[in-house]
């Protein structure tokens, strides 16, 4: 497990990393906020969902924790983010961003599944149908929160003025 | 077996009364206070706070921490969203707007974080009081250290937020 633990370190940092590349679309403000916002909808739907329904039980040592948080605060909230990314971007085409979308829903559904057999917790009742509301959900929330930040930032497709402006600088 | 997703209040007894009438209260001076920052400043402040606190809560008060519970149990209830959404995030916001309007500075930054710590710890104190947390290896005194560390990150927050938004929207400060 702590070998796990430390590839998931170098893992993260790298991930992190990333983020820096998003500069051409998304302000640091919005990356900030965004990335918050999709932290809350995971932990929200877990807590409401997985936790009330029992349908995953956590192994309860220290570092099936640490591999299990730096999942949920790091590499599904920033992979959520890159699909934001994408989202918003105007170069890729509809068919590109839909693939990316579906990648990242097979990514976060076989997550799960991998941690299990990992060892990290254990599917009491999980399954396809809740992955599909549980990812579904956190999308929404956070795609929805987004389109209405990037409005009051006034970033509106070709009325995006002030995004035109900070790239300039 | 009934599955509910979020669990209403098992008792609506104490615990409940206090977060409601303690939410009158906060949400009461926030909105009172006059127009201070923009929309998008308290959008940040809003999600900051439920991010801090949700992130927190969901590393220490589940196993094998498992240090307190909210509310009646450790289940996600609707008076936990009460707290993390409403309660939460308008004392965040107070904090921030005399934080703001005094401009606070050198060595008071240091006396209104540790003086809203405390403030922080007194209500904790009723909180507990009252059962809407219940100490499960938490001891009171460690709170203080919790409170000054993010009342810390607040400020840093503002100022960041502040410094982001001032190169997004040269309108945003210019009211003061």
């Amino acid at each position: 497990m702590v070998i796990l633990n430390i590839i998931m370190i170098i893992i993260c940092t790298g991930i992190l990393f990333t983020l820096r590349m998003m500069r051409t679309t998304l302000r640091p403000i919005e990356k900030m906020v965004y990335y918050m916002v999709i932290v809350i909808a995971i932990e929200q739907i877990h807590s409401a969902i997985l936790d009330n329904l029992k349908l995953i039980k956590s192994t309860e040592t220290l570092s099936a924790l640490f591999f299990f948080k730096l999942n949920q605060l790091i590499v599904f909230p920033v992979g959520t983010l890159w699909l934001l990314f994408s989202f918003f971007h105007s170069k890729p085409r509809f068919l590109i961003k839909m693939l990316f979308l579906g990648g990242w829903f097979i990514v976060l559904t076989g997550s799960y599944i991998l941690f299990q057999h990992l060892g990290i917790l254990k599917l009491t009742g999980w399954n396809f149908g809740y992955s599909i509301v549980v990812w579904y959900v956190v999308l929404i929330e956070s795609l929805c929160f987004s389109l209405v930040f990037r409005k009051m930032l006034g970033k509106c497709d070709n009325r995006d003025t002030i995004s035109t402006r900070t790239l300039r600088r | 077996m009934i599955t509910v997703i979020l669990y209403p209040p098992e008792r609506f007894d104490v615990n409940e009364w206090f977060i409601l009438l303690s939410l009158a209260l906060i949400l009461t001076i926030a909105i009172m206070l006059p127009k201070r920052f923009p929309p998008v400043s308290i959008t940040v402040f809003v999600v900051f706070t439920v991010f801090i606190s949700q992130s927190v809560d969901s590393l220490i008060a589940v196993k094998p921490f498992d240090l307190y519970d909210v509310s009646d149990s450790s289940k996600y209830e609707v008076m936990d969203i009460v707290i993390y959404y409403l309660n939460y995030p308008s004392l965040a916001y107070i904090y921030l707007y005399f934080y703001d309007k005094w401009n606070v500075k050198g060595m008071y930054r240091i006396l209104y974080i540790i003086g809203f710590s405390l403030i922080s710890v007194f209500f904790e104190w009723i909180a507990l009081l009252c059962h809407v947390f219940t100490y499960k290896g938490w001891k009171l005194w460690y709170s203080p250290f919790v409170y000054i560390a993010v009342y810390i990150l607040y400020i840093l927050m503002f100022h960041l937020q502040q410094r982001w938004l001032k190169i997004d929207l040269p309108s945003t400060n210019d009211k003061r």
